[in-house]
């Protein structure tokens, strides 16, 4: 099933997020983009500098898994995690990792915890967030 | 050696104690990254960090096929502490045998010490929507630094130690 992020995923993430990748053995790589370019339904422009990028290049160029959370506050409120497939486009000193969702996740700590979100239709998912959280950072 | 500092073992705390919410990050053995936020951080001696087991799935999952573990300082962050902590991690569930050991740590010592750490530690600043509604400690994860970096604007990836 498609990924569709709700609006207030989309708001969360960009505020910032904690990376993390790996190597094809299983050696994780995190790093933090404090700037995101751009959030469409299944698709999130992280604008890393060239310190961000380089603690994931090695790991991201024999492995194109990323998987993400929100930064800050993000960590308590926005209690989801995205995983997708990551690509890589320089311009000028910037490092566009582009990263299409494929599988979404609830992490709010209790019964939710692991609860695939990806897998409802669009609008049951969003009713269902709904049901827990209304609050979107501006 | 890594040795962590006291500012270190100040920010790596509950953050009902004026501590940091963390990020724990591990992968499957054949490279499928997870990450999720955790309340409940603390130290032990100068090289280890706990977590307790709340509510792991995937998290447990991996660990149990691949120790290779990070944590790094989710929130507050952009507020000098800008560290990532590297090395190999175990949970330590409760029915390990109690002289079961991680590079110089009993698993008695561990559940003796955090094994009910709702109760030593409840989750008064946690905004109600997030809370859980009953706790479920199963265990302590056990991560033992090999190495320590920098997630500092601007240095991000520089090695500490």
């Amino acid at each position: 099933m498609a990924v569709k992020l709700t609006d207030r995923m989309k708001a969360w993430i960009k505020i910032g997020c904690h990376l993390n990748v790996a190597t094809k053995k299983g050696i994780p790589f995190v790093t933090v983009s404090r700037n995101v370019n751009s959030v469409s339904d299944d698709e999130v422009v992280f604008a890393l500098s060239q310190d961000e990028y380089s603690v994931i290049k090695s790991a991201l160029s024999e492995n194109p898994w990323v998987a993400f959370g929100v930064s800050r506050a993000g960590g308590i409120r926005a209690c989801y995690q995205f995983k997708g497939k990551g690509t890589v486009d320089k311009k000028g000193d910037i490092y566009n990792l582009k990263v299409k969702i494929s599988e979404l996740y609830c992490t709010k700590p209790g019964c939710y915890a692991g609860q695939r979100l990806d897998t409802k239709p669009a609008k049951e998912c969003e009713e269902w967030e709904h049901g827990l959280w209304t609050d979107v950072p501006k | 050696m890594v040795k962590l500092t006291n500012e270190m073992k100040e920010g790596l705390r509950v953050p009902g104690k004026g501590g940091s919410l963390i990020y724990l990050a591990t992968s499957s053995i054949d490279g499928k990254p997870n990450i999720a936020a955790m309340r409940y951080i603390d130290n032990i001696k100068d090289d280890k960090l706990l977590v307790a087991d709340m509510f792991l799935l995937k998290t447990k999952a991996n660990l149990k096929e691949n120790p290779e573990c990070t944590i790094a300082i989710c929130h507050p962050m952009d507020s000098g502490r800008d560290w990532i902590f590297k090395g190999k991690a175990v949970d330590i569930e409760y029915g390990f045998p109690p002289d079961f050991d991680w590079y110089g740590v009993s698993a008695k010592e561990i559940l003796d010490g955090w094994g009910e750490w709702h109760n030593k530690e409840p989750p008064d600043e946690v905004p109600p929507d997030v809370v859980y509604s009953k706790p479920a400690q199963r265990g302590v994860v056990v991560l033992h630094v090999e190495e320590i970096y920098s997630i500092e604007k601007g240095k991000v990836g520089e090695k500490i130690q």
